[in-house]
């Protein structure tokens, strides 16, 4: 019972919260008593406390593998701010002297946030080693699975790692795991014998809505309709960045009084925060973004998400629209679509992964490096450069090159029969990739052809039941605009002031209701 | 703005260096051949003032610039520009608005972002600690920023309000230097308790400017800024704090550093090719890059004093800085190091 207690407490007096969301407990105390285990818990539900909880008030060293890096970060800060100091984020945006100086200090903390590929690093997983890891975290965990939504060949070598670090406790965290994918990273971490913490994923608050419109002019007169009608926080994700900014722009005209920004992983850093952090202090009602908005965003009182892209898979879509209502009031999903939506993404797919053309040439790149005795260049980018692939192609193709012992150490190993053989298998593998995606699409399309419970069969994949929605269900079962009343932000009249005046304001001069 | 600083760019480069050479003195390259060019061609001002530039971003302005006639290409010539008939009237007719006054790249580019994301951090922290509010998210990751405020922080924290008023002062003074416009843009960026400074997009916006002209705006204020903190470090002392450390004397890179060290041993250049794992033609920059800013440089050492007169003279006549006209008007022997050497050492005499 002291244990409880002590939880609890730590809860409240490190995180602010009065009480454990459904899940987090089992798995915390799994966590302390080490075992491993592996949590799958809906979006918005506090993943993070899960770790940062037992790093927090556990001896030892919990390292946690992240894939993005803007996430990792966003934690950081956030712990930071909550008075927890021994916590960083390793990653490769640092620069060499930066990473030195945190590598020779790794002692100093009870919290490492690391990106996969860094863990990778003999240097780092040498110190690490020197430490007292107590605690192994995966966060995204489905990262690991060829089936999970957003592969990393990164998360695969994992179990490496945890056996170099002398088998620490395992947690893996996911929000969007099918069954299929719970297997796979259980079989590719090697831990049988993990407790499955599954909580199911629907969110009784949320309201799916699904409307089809002729073409993108008229998603953007119903979105006006729809956002001058109430004046609440948005979220309208777009799977382009130029479509988010250019319609971040007509929304501006043609809604005078509400304010409206865009958001996408192409901005300068300072802006990203500007936007991320107005958006939580209601200066912004509206942010028009790309995915790669919303990852560690903790506004409570987001009412509506609005797709205005096909998003490419329903794990996805769970995922964004799960940013909706984290304070359980009615808040809404809504999708818009066109009959010629189905094109853009089919396209997508195909970007995503190098193809034919792109594996011919980099076989014979790398011959020619064989001849001239080069290595792989150390640094991504040239070989992004010089093959013309992008990031997550070159990533992909390294990471097979590996597998098949074409490449070892950064030198190239040649071996006529094997690199036919390699050629053949990474075609196929594509092949299969695509094909996959292409499935994972059709259930999306599916879905939003769906003439019955959208809730219902946008669950059926990942559990067997969902609770009764708490407000409206979804367009198929009845629900329509005019029953929807949410709370309401009031209007903030903003006036044009001198420079002066607003130099003053923001430096709170002249200012009275000072806390001191 | 920015068409106005491409413009007066291309004028001064006189058709002798390509588009990209504009892309890489905005953008600061540390090659020796950019900086080079940006003494030469008298485009100190520019050097490295715009750092987060893209190359799409640079190629689409400079399109467009052609579709509206402003610029022509040089016939025979790959990626070289020269200005029409209305691209002068057009600079002419703007030159009292592009602010170029504002601009010192060469010596602040370094100091620049440094110096603005502590000041910006600088208000943050201490607006929100006045009202007792410590759990805000820093506008900034920057590290050197973070580490200065943290430090500085600790002293400023007991006199708070303080502070903040000569801070507000300070502010209010260097502002009013500026149009209304600039100043207000300026403001509008800050970030303080509960009020989150506008991003690059939304300034642009508001202000009915491009994002680069708000990008540029707020550099070319930031260096005033920074001139005018240096003539009066007493009446701007929390800005001169912050400069304080920011030495504008580190010019030469880190690599060139190392090499010239190696050079006041005496080791020749091969020998420091070989020691430092590099190949000739780098050690050769980085001598250049020495050259550029020692004004002790022995040239003798590299060029003989005659041969050394027949380049000035060749330069003289030729009136261009084309490194291969030079070459070809010289006796064979000398070589296209020796030329860009005695061009670094005499870049004031010259033109």
């Amino acid at each position: 019972m002291q244990d409880t207690n002590l939880l609890e407490d730590t809860l409240k007096k490190q995180f602010g919260y009065t009480s454990f969301r459904t899940g987090q407990k089992e798995i915390i105390q799994d966590a302390l008593g080490g075992e491993d285990v592996l949590g799958i818990l809906p979006t918005g539900s506090g993943k993070s406390i899960c770790y940062q909880l037992p790093a927090r008030i556990q001896e030892g060293l919990t390292i946690v593998v992240s894939p993005l890096i803007s996430l990792m970060i966003d934690q950081v800060k956030e712990l930071k701010a909550n008075n927890f100091k021994e916590v960083i984020a390793i990653n490769s945006f640092m620069n060499p002297p930066e990473r030195k100086s945190v590598y020779n200090s790794l002692y100093n903390y009870k919290l490492i946030y690391v990106s996969p590929e860094l863990l990778q690093q003999q240097e780092l997983i040498g110190r690490l080693k020197r430490l007292d890891v107590r605690l192994f975290v995966i966060d995204e965990a489905h990262c690991i699975s060829q089936w999970g939504h957003e592969f990393r060949p990164d998360y695969l070598k994992l179990s490496e790692a945890i056996e170099a670090l002398n088998h620490p406790t395992v947690m893996a965290l996911s929000a969007t795991a099918t069954p299929q994918v719970q297997e796979d990273i259980i079989k590719a971490l090697n831990r049988p014998n993990m407790n499955k913490r599954i909580y199911p994923m629907d969110r009784e608050n949320i309201t799916f809505c699904m409307e089809e419109v002729a073409d993108d002019v008229e998603k953007i007169e119903r979105m006006t309709r729809i956002l001058g009608k109430y004046r609440i926080p948005a979220l309208i994700y777009f799977t382009s960045r130029v479509a988010a900014e250019n319609t971040a722009r007509i929304l501006s005209n043609r809604l005078e009084d509400r304010n409206i920004a865009f958001y996408h992983g192409g901005m300068e850093q300072i802006d990203r925060i500007s936007i991320q952090q107005q958006f939580m202090n209601g200066q912004l009602d509206i942010v028009c973004c790309t995915s790669a908005f919303g990852m560690g965003i903790n506004k409570s009182n987001i009412r509506l998400i609005i797709h205005f892209h096909l998003p490419l898979q329903l794990e996805s879509y769970i995922q964004e629209v799960g940013r909706a209502g984290r304070d359980g009031k009615s808040s809404i999903g809504l999708l818009l679509y066109s009959p010629k939506d189905a094109f853009i993404p089919k396209n997508m797919i195909k970007n995503e992964l190098p193809d034919k053309t792109d594996i011919t040439n980099l076989f014979r790149h790398l011959y020619t490096m064989v001849q001239q005795g080069m290595e792989v260049a150390t640094s991504n980018e040239q070989m992004e450069n010089q093959l013309q692939i992008n990031e997550t192609q070159w990533k992909f193709f390294r990471f097979q090159l590996e597998k098949h012992g074409i490449i070892k150490n950064n030198r190239i190993q040649f071996q006529e029969e094997n690199w036919r053989h390699a050629l053949l298998s990474i075609e196929t593998l594509i092949k299969e990739r695509i094909q996959y995606k292409q499935e994972k699409l059709n259930d999306v399309l599916r879905w939003i052809n769906e003439k019955e419970c959208l809730r219902r069969n946008l669950y059926k994949f990942f559990q067997e039941t969902y609770k009764n929605p708490k407000y409206h269900c979804c367009s198929n079962c009845g629900f329509t605009w005019d029953k929807w009343k949410p709370d309401e932000t009031p209007l903030e009249k903003s006036h044009s002031e001198s420079w002066q005046a607003k130099l003053k304001k923001v430096l709170l001069v002249g200012n009275v209701n000072e806390a001191e | 703005m920015f068409d106005g600083i491409i413009l007066t760019c291309i004028d001064k480069l006189q058709g002798e260096r390509t588009a990209s050479s504009i892309y890489h003195l905005l953008k600061g390259k540390k090659s020796i051949q950019t900086v080079q060019d940006a003494h030469i061609y008298h485009l100190e001002k520019y050097y490295g003032i715009y750092n987060v530039l893209t190359k799409e971003r640079f190629n689409n302005n400079l399109s467009r610039l052609v579709a509206e006639g402003l610029l022509n290409t040089i016939e025979n010539e790959y990626s070289k520009f020269q200005l029409s008939t209305i691209g002068v009237e057009w600079l002419e007719e703007h030159k009292e608005h592009l602010k170029v006054e504002y601009f010192n790249g060469l010596t602040y580019n370094k100091i620049t972002d440094v110096f603005y994301l502590r000041l910006l951090l600088l208000i943050q922290t201490l607006t929100n600690a006045k009202m007792n509010y410590f759990r805000f998210i820093p506008v900034t990751d920057n590290h050197s920023a973070e580490r200065w405020v943290k430090q500085h922080y600790q002293t400023m924290k007991t006199k708070k309000k303080e502070v903040i008023q000569s801070l507000y002062d300070e502010l209010y003074n260097l502002l009013d230097m500026f149009p209304e416009q600039d100043a207000s843009l300026f403001v509008d960026r800050l970030t303080g308790y509960q009020t989150i400074g506008l991003s690059t997009n939304q300034l642009s916006e508001k202000y009915m400017l491009t994002d680069e002209d708000v990008h540029l705006l707020l550099t070319g204020m930031v260096h005033r800024i920074i001139t005018t903190v240096h003539k009066d470090k007493e009446k701007f002392s929390i800005h001169a704090k912050i400069l304080n450390d920011l030495s504008e004397t580190n010019l030469i890179t880190h690599s060139a550093n190392k090499t010239n060290q190696l050079l006041k041993k005496s080791y020749t250049i091969n020998q420091i090719a070989a020691m430092r794992n590099l190949k000739t033609n780098t050690i050769h920059d980085h001598i250049v890059e020495i050259a550029l800013y020692d004004s002790d440089f022995p040239l003798d050492n590299y060029i003989s004093a005659e041969d050394q007169k027949e380049v000035i003279t060749v330069l003289n006549n030729e009136n261009s800085f084309k490194l291969k006209d030079i070459k070809e008007s010289l006796n064979e022997n000398i070589s296209y190091f020796q030329i860009r050497l005695v061009l670094a050492v005499n870049k004031k005499v010259l033109k």
